[in-house]
């Protein structure tokens, strides 16, 4: 394994986590808007199926932080495990 | 008719023609004449036929009279007179409407009649006349006008005399009989007499009656009369009288000027026409304080058919919106004497303050408004010194303007403290001189004194310094004015060849009854100076400490200030007891009796007056909700909470006041309960980043606080989070979610614990129970403490299923340790 591909596994990983957080930004006011107009504050007046979306939809930006670290994670791991 | 009652009735007009004396004596009357006039200047002036008749009335003049009578709104002038064989020219006369001024700028008119009869001797002519005359008593009269001739049969005559500033128009029964121009150069009246011919006799008994007179003005007078020159008022009304007689037509305006010369109000008023009208007219739109000015512009139509119009030459200029009720002082005074003054008066607008000026100085006044509009200034002072008249009013002081009340003048008299001379005789102070022996024998003694004296609370006293360095055997002090007390202080040495000096320190109240003072003198040779150290419990000097030394025998001997070194000294006795007294401020007095055989005393006062430190946080315990470890939210509402407990001192007040970082204000709340309690307030916390908190308490006067603050957390734009998502998983159970209740929940809960376990087990070759237990312990502290998912067992403590998992785990651990 050479020391030069762990480098730059190493700078793809931080590029790749970088341009992934830039684009929770964009996705926050999608998620706000969603949430605001399905109502999902107001538990006692809305059906379960609109909580179950809900639930799904407040999970959006922590699966795509999620994904995000493992990507850039695992593109380290796996270089350095080589 | 018969014959004999003919000759009764001619009798009856014979014994009414009765000769009588006419009055030797000159007498003036004033008249009130008709029509609502008064003429203070019109006299009515009976003469004597003899003095001032232009002929000679020879021969028996018989007796002559006249009289006046005011009755029935007119005014009758009688004369009778008889001049025998000889004749005259004029008799039985009078003379009115004396001495009036060419241009006085008013013009007469005098209606009146004339009745009665004449008598002329034979081939003479008889008449009765009205002159304007210039001078006295008709000898250099000119005749201007005359109303009848000779004979009786012409009596009554109805006459008119029309006078201006050009002269007297003359009209009889109607008919005009002459007009004749005045004299500029004199004064002229208006005669009235019989008359007959040269040589001839004649008698006269006539009434002159003046029924109407009118004394017109050339122009109308306008008289302000309400509100005067720099009156202050507050009322809205305006007085003004207008004197326009035989003007017709006559109206009058009213303008109004503020401050800066603009007319407020101009009011017109018709139908004034009259000799004298007043009037008083209300000015509604005047409800501004403040200085303003006003006069009358009134018109008419004279006689002569002349439209006249009259403005007074100044405005007159007032205040309104404040009236001066009553002032109470003392008009007389003395310097130094306590004085109070008072002011009670009515204000439209409020008064704020007031300054107090005396002489040319300003004090504060007390202000107090027991009624709405209604206030009482006082002040009370000491006079300064001084004498002569004092000038004094209150400057009333509004947001808006300032205004003074009328100047008031109080007269301040000398007030004079001096050695008793042949002036000022009255003694209040004699001091004289004795030793201080068995003998007590009288002495004289030379005095250097200063003496500060003062009639009223002292902050304003006069000085006498009196020096006599020859030996005198006493000193009477006289004051004036001898009817006051005075208060003094007293500061003197006296001395004389023999003793020692001594100082005699004192303040004393002193009336016109005599105060004896008698003081002591010790001869050298009797005895020693003994010095006094006073000092306090640290052993330092206290300096200024009053000693006074007594004796049992002779009263009061001397008195002294300690220096700078705590010290004095005094001349006495070392065989005879005193009592010695210190006093010094912030210390207790001490009293001590000795008989001075040292030279040096040390004398210790007690106590200090130094105030000690008070703790004021004793017994003070609080709390504030929210707990300040935590943060708040933006946007929320809290309820603020100081419950504060006093268990030492009695609070004044506690409480405390919200604020932003910038210190913008949030609320406040406080309580005046003396042992403390709960102080809420509810605020919204807003979009501020921080809310602070400054909670105090009041004690004593004494304030005591302290600052903290609360971190606002923006909670906005968080509905992303994963925390979100357990928030609305939380609150969905809670009001259902498909069917699920808590067990539900817990169950669901417990799968997830035991698969997650199992699978990281497996997977990761967790075998020791230790590392199980370990792995089930954080997963149920996530689902319990960290979500609150896994419903705890009634009545147990928060959190029981994990401190139950966490009490497993610990034996657990320690089996397989020991193990």
């Amino acid at each position: 394994m050479k020391k030069g591909q762990v480098a730059i596994s190493i700078y793809v990983s931080i590029f790749i986590f970088l341009v992934g957080i830039v684009f929770i930004n964009f996705l926050i006011p999608d998620v706000t808007s969603f949430r605001t107009s399905l109502n999902c504050s107001d538990a006692e007046n809305i059906s379960d199926g609109t909580k179950l979306t809900c639930l799904f939809g407040g999970t959006v930006v922590p699966y795509w932080i999620l994904l995000i670290v493992s990507i850039a994670g695992g593109i380290i791991i796996n270089k350095l495990s080589i | 008719m018969k014959s004999k009652y003919k000759f009764i009735i001619l009798a009856l007009f014979a014994t009414f023609f009765i000769v009588h004396t006419v009055s030797a004596s000159f007498y003036y009357s004033d008249r009130d004449w008709m029509d609502g006039f008064e003429d203070a200047s019109i006299n009515t002036t009976l003469w004597n036929t003899t003095t001032t008749t232009s002929g000679t009335c020879s021969g028996d003049q018989g007796t002559q009279s006249a009289s006046v009578v005011e009755a029935n709104d007119q005014v009758t002038i009688s004369t009778q007179a008889n001049c025998p064989a000889g004749g005259g020219s004029r008799f039985g006369s009078g003379k009115f409407f004396t001495d009036k001024n060419y241009n006085d700028g008013y013009n007469y008119r005098i209606v009146g009649s004339i009745n009665g009869t004449i008598t002329e001797g034979s081939g003479g002519d008889s008449a009765v006349q009205v002159y304007i005359s210039y001078g006295g008593d008709g000898s250099t009269d000119v005749l201007l006008g005359e109303l009848s001739e000779a004979d009786i049969e012409i009596l009554p005559i109805n006459y008119t005399i029309l006078i201006n500033n050009t002269g007297a128009v003359f009209y009889r029964n109607g008919t005009f009989v002459s007009s004749n121009n005045l004299n500029t150069a004199v004064s002229w009246n208006v005669l009235y007499f019989a008359s007959s011919s040269s040589n001839n006799a004649g008698s006269s008994n006539t009434d002159l009656n003046i029924y109407d007179y009118y004394s017109q003005t050339s122009n109308i007078i306008v008289n302000l009369t309400f509100p005067t020159s720099n009156q202050s008022v507050i009322q809205n009304n305006f007085n003004f009288s207008i004197e326009a007689p035989l003007f017709t037509g006559v109206n009058s305006t009213i303008f109004l000027w503020n401050s800066s010369g603009s007319i407020v109000n101009s009011t017109f008023i018709g139908g004034m026409g009259s000799h004298i009208n007043s009037t008083s007219q209300n000015i509604s739109n005047l409800n501004t304080s403040g200085t303003y000015k006003w006069n009358v512009f009134s018109c008419g139509i004279n006689i002569s058919s002349s439209s006249i119009c009259s403005f007074p030459s100044a405005n007159v200029t007032f205040f309104y919106g404040m009236m001066e009720n009553q002032i109470v002082y003392n008009t007389t005074s003395f310097e130094t004497a306590f004085e109070s003054f008072i002011a009670n008066v009515s204000s439209l607008f409020t008064i704020t303050s007031a300054n107090f000026w005396y002489n040319g100085t300003a004090y504060a006044t007390t202000v107090t408004n027991p009624a709405s509009s209604n206030y009482i200034l006082t002040n009370s002072l000491d006079i300064p010194l001084g004498s002569g008249s004092r000038n004094f009013f209150w400057e009333l002081i509004s947001d808006t303007i300032s205004i003074n009340t009328t100047s008031n003048q109080q007269t301040v008299s000398q007030s004079y403290l001096t050695l008793c001379n042949s002036t000022i005789s009255t003694t209040y102070l004699n001091i004289s001189f004795k030793n201080e022996t068995d003998s007590q024998q009288s002495v004289s003694a030379q005095i250097s004194a200063i003496i500060n004296y003062w009639l009223g609370g002292g902050t304003v006293y006069k000085t006498l310094s009196y020096v006599n360095t020859s030996s005198n055997p006493s000193y009477p002090f006289c004051f004036s004015p001898q009817q006051e007390s005075l208060s003094t202080n007293l500061s003197m040495t006296y001395s004389n060849s023999e003793s020692q000096q001594r100082a005699y320190n004192s303040n004393l109240d002193l009336t016109n009854t005599t105060t004896n003072k008698m003081l002591y003198l010790l001869p050298t040779s009797l005895g020693q100076y003994v010095t006094f150290q006073i000092i306090n419990p640290a052993e330092q000097a206290i300096s200024l400490a009053t000693i006074s030394i007594n004796s049992t025998t002779f009263g009061e001997i001397e008195s002294k200030n300690t220096d700078s070194s705590g010290g004095a000294t005094f001349f006495l006795n070392p065989l005879i007891s005193y009592t010695v007294t210190v006093v010094a401020n912030g210390y207790d007095s001490t009293t001590v009796t000795i008989t001075p055989t040292q030279t040096i005393y040390t004398i210790q006062l007690g106590g200090s007056s130094s105030d000690e430190q008070e703790d004021y946080s004793r017994g003070i315990s609080y709390s504030i909700l929210p707990s300040l470890a935590s943060a708040l939210s933006n946007n929320t509402n809290y309820s603020f909470n100081l419950t504060l407990t006093s268990t030492y001192w009695n609070l004044d007040r506690f409480g405390f006041s919200l604020t932003n970082a910038s210190g913008y204000y949030l609320g406040s709340g406080n309580s005046t309960s003396s042992s403390g309690g709960v102080v809420n307030v509810n605020a919204n916390t807003g979009n501020n980043t921080l809310v602070k908190i400054n909670y105090y308490w009041l004690i004593n006067g004494t304030y005591s606080n302290a600052t903290a603050f609360w971190t606002v957390l923006d909670s906005s734009g968080d509905s992303w989070s994963i925390m979100v998502f357990f928030n609305d998983l939380r609150s969905y159970i809670d009001v259902g979610f498909f069917g699920m209740t808590n067990f539900s929940v817990s169950i669901i809960a417990f799968l997830v614990i035991f698969i997650f376990t199992g699978i990281f087990s497996y997977k990761y070759g967790l075998n020791s129970p230790t590392s199980i237990m370990a792995l089930v312990l954080g997963l149920v502290l996530f689902f319990d403490v960290g979500l609150g998912i896994i419903p705890n067992p009634v009545g147990a403590v928060n959190y029981f299923p994990t401190i139950f998992v966490f009490l497993i785990f610990i034996g657990v651990f320690i089996k397989e340790v020991s193990t």
